[in-house]
């Protein structure tokens, strides 16, 4: 109730406008909304996404852009603040008037805008794990039945409850894991379903939770949970939380002597190995890529040719996620939210640089894509697995 | 609970509570003498651990780069004295403006390094190979040992400055009475400027300890909360009682969170506060504490 009052109000204040009549008319640029966070703890991803979306539109645009039309990105700096990331969706829907909006990575920011891009109904495409985020009843316990679906909203990975399975399938079936404890922070929607989602995962597999310990985001001293994970001694740890909560929770579970193997989120992966150190060693986490996939060689190099650095992670999700908004703009021949929104629900296979998407309509989440399987050794990230996908799913 | 991880549980929660207690007296002093709460404290810890960083680049040693960024903090600690604090109170302006220029500061810090440094992180460089000592079943982290050592040295140090020097005594005058000295041909401008200096030092400290012990981000500042909160729960005014309070507080939180969960945590622990200062409104130590600057 509280929810659908507050969905009203900002719409009210915002004066929600029909989808559609706006939008017709426009001519010159297509235009995009971004909003990513550019200045918080979480601003290189947000850096990273906008490098690799405007590497896609330079290339795009330099071939004439779609329809005849170059493309114009539109964007503002949410700050990983759920109030600014709505605050930015609506400014772009209503001021800026743009059909189509990238969002921020983030899962909080991605619930809090998801019940307003419905309601103004101008599609957003982000990389948020959640899953309530696109199917807003989604039960804990009950995954395999999502609910109904947010129509305007789209995610483009593997979501929390699936990654979570990638790797305590991989700690179960591959490392011959029996046993865990794991450390997350439950105001982190991100964090908090993927902990649920592990854990949902392990009982299903018939093993072990042997502990679930939480902390408040902002902390970054866990000395006191990682001491009784120690005391239980569980075979794997998982951990799954921001860069520098990772950073700061496996330099402690090492300082502590904890010999559990550490099992990490998708945000192990670089600059996790200068932030940590080598006190990541013997980690193992699920990725969306791996550099060592021959298939990534042409985006880096042009990556690298246009940044003069490598790409990490989200360099690739800002070019797939622009390029699959481009692709339903092109099959819908048009510029009105809905009708490009309507050809991402029915897009069946779109070929971006990480992986095949296929748009599940009942969830519009992608199905079946696999993740890689990476390790820490020393300081160093090695690919242990190119392309993985556990059982049970 | 098994003895060794109630052994270990005290360690941790001793080691947190020291920079827990660093920030009270940082935050203390200057109280005692201005009578507002510096919420810029959390600036300085900022600015420093961001400090500590670039300065351990060039000089990847650990004594160096400490030196180096506590008076560096310092420095900081005057510059804010005089840039933000000294020209109002020279017009006289009443305490909520420097509350309201304090909280400013802090602000301005933040948004300042998120900003300008929140798209990369800033680890500090290993200094220790092996990080941990085994003492029988009590696993010992030299960091957070090394946290503990220089808490206690620095604290026993301002003690005796306090309580054996001329400046000392000049800061405990001053916090009873800021224009009785200045009456007396003590300059209490730079009065003044020694407590924020001190304070700035403490700073300096606690924003290297944690950017060396975790990691830097824009918002290391605002785990001084903690310490502004221990001086309070400790009696404002006494800085020996902050000083108690900050380590009560660490070895409460650890204790807690591995008994109760972090989120229920901090619900007992702010609102234990919360009773005490109902029943006890000058704190743990009050006025019966010996170290009062």
């Amino acid at each position: 109730m509280k929810k659908r009052l507050f969905v009203l109000f900002i719409s009210l204040i915002l004066g929600a406008v029909p989808a559609g009549s706006l939008w017709a008319k426009e001519e010159g640029f297509i235009k995009i909304g971004i909003y990513v966070d550019l200045s918080s703890s979480t601003a290189q991803w947000g850096t990273d996404t906008v490098k690799g979306a405007k590497l896609l539109l330079k290339e795009v645009n330099a071939a004439g852009g779609i329809m005849g039309r170059k493309i114009a990105p539109i964007i503002y700096d949410c700050k990983m603040s759920p109030t600014e990331g709505v605050k930015a969706y609506t400014r772009l829907v209503n001021e800026d008037r743009v059909p189509v909006v990238y969002g921020s990575l983030i899962s909080n920011i991605g619930l809090a805008v998801s019940p307003i891009a419905e309601k103004l109904k101008v599609p957003v495409v982000a990389r948020c794990m959640d899953e309530r985020v696109t199917t807003p009843d989604f039960k804990l316990e009950d995954p395999e039945n999502p609910g109904r679906v947010n129509p305007d909203f789209f995610l483009l990975q593997p979501s929390s409850y699936q990654q979570s399975y990638m790797i305590a399938g991989f700690a179960i079936d591959e490392l011959h894991l029996n046993t865990f404890a794991m450390l997350y922070t439950p105001s982190n929607a991100y964090s908090y379903m993927m902990a649920k989602g592990f854990e949902y995962y392990v009982k299903k597999r018939g093993k072990k939770m042997v502990g679930a310990f939480d902390f408040q985001a902002g902390d970054m001293d866990y000395k006191a949970q990682l001491t009784k994970i120690k005391a239980l001694n569980p075979t794997g740890l998982f951990i799954p939380n921001y860069v520098t909560e990772n950073a700061n929770a496996a330099k402690q579970a090492k300082e502590l002597g904890i010999k559990s193997t550490m099992l990490g989120n998708n945000t192990w992966f670089e600059p996790m190995d200068k932030v940590a150190g080598p006190a990541a060693d013997g980690a193992y986490f699920p990725l969306n890529i791996s550099r060592d996939d021959p298939t990534l060689k042409g985006f880096i190099d042009k990556y690298k040719k246009e940044y003069n650095e490598l790409p990490r992670l989200h360099s690739f999700s800002g070019w797939d996620d622009v390029g699959f908004i481009l692709e339903a703009i092109r099959k819908s021949k048009s510029t009105e939210p809905q009708k490009i929104r309507d050809a991402m629900a029915s897009t069946t296979q779109y070929e971006g640089v990480i992986g095949t998407i296929h748009i599940d309509p009942k969830t519009h989440r992608p199905v079946g894509l696999k993740m890689s399987i990476l390790k820490f050794e020393g300081d160093q990230i090695k690919t242990v697995r190119l392309k993985y996908y556990p059982k049970d799913m | 609970m098994e003895t060794s991880v109630i052994l270990q549980q005290f360690f941790n929660g001793i080691s947190l509570g020291g920079v827990y207690a660093l920030e009270a007296v940082g935050f203390g002093i200057v109280f005692n003498i201005l009578k507002f709460s510096n919420l810029s404290h959390g600036g300085v810890v900022a600015i420093t651990a961001y400090f500590g960083f670039f300065i351990s680049q060039y000089y990847p040693n650990f004594f160096v780069t400490l030196i180096l960024t506590t008076f560096f903090g310092g420095f900081v600690g005057v510059m804010i004295e005089k840039l933000i604090f000294r020209p109002i109170r020279l017009k006289g302006a009443p305490l909520t403006l420097f509350l309201v220029n304090s909280i400013t500061a802090a602000m301005l810090v933040q948004q300042f390094f998120a900003a300008t440094c929140g798209d990369e992180y800033y680890p500090y460089p290993v200094f220790m190979k092996k990080t941990a000592l085994n003492i029988g079943n009590l696993t010992v982290s030299k960091t957070y040992l090394l946290m503990l050592v220089i808490s206690a040295v620095v604290l026993l140090l301002l003690s005796y400055v306090l309580r054996r020097t001329k400046i000392g005594i000049a800061l405990r005058a001053a916090s009873t009475d800021i224009w009785t000295p200045s009456l007396m041909g003590v300059n209490i401008d730079f009065v003044i400027s020694v407590a924020f200096f001190i304070a700035g030092v403490l700073g300096g400290i606690t924003g290297y300890l944690l950017g060396m012990t975790y990691s830097v981000d824009p918002f290391i500042g605002s785990m001084a909360l903690k310490g502004i909160l221990a001086a309070i729960f400790g009696g404002i005014g006494s800085l020996g009682g902050g000083v108690i309070a900050g380590l009560l507080f660490g070895v409460v939180e650890s204790f807690f969170i591995a008994e109760i969960g972090s989120s229920l945590t901090q619900i007992v622990i702010y609102s234990g506060i919360f009773v005490l200062l109902l029943v006890r409104p000058e704190g743990i130590a009050g006025k019966r504490f010996i170290i009062k600057a």
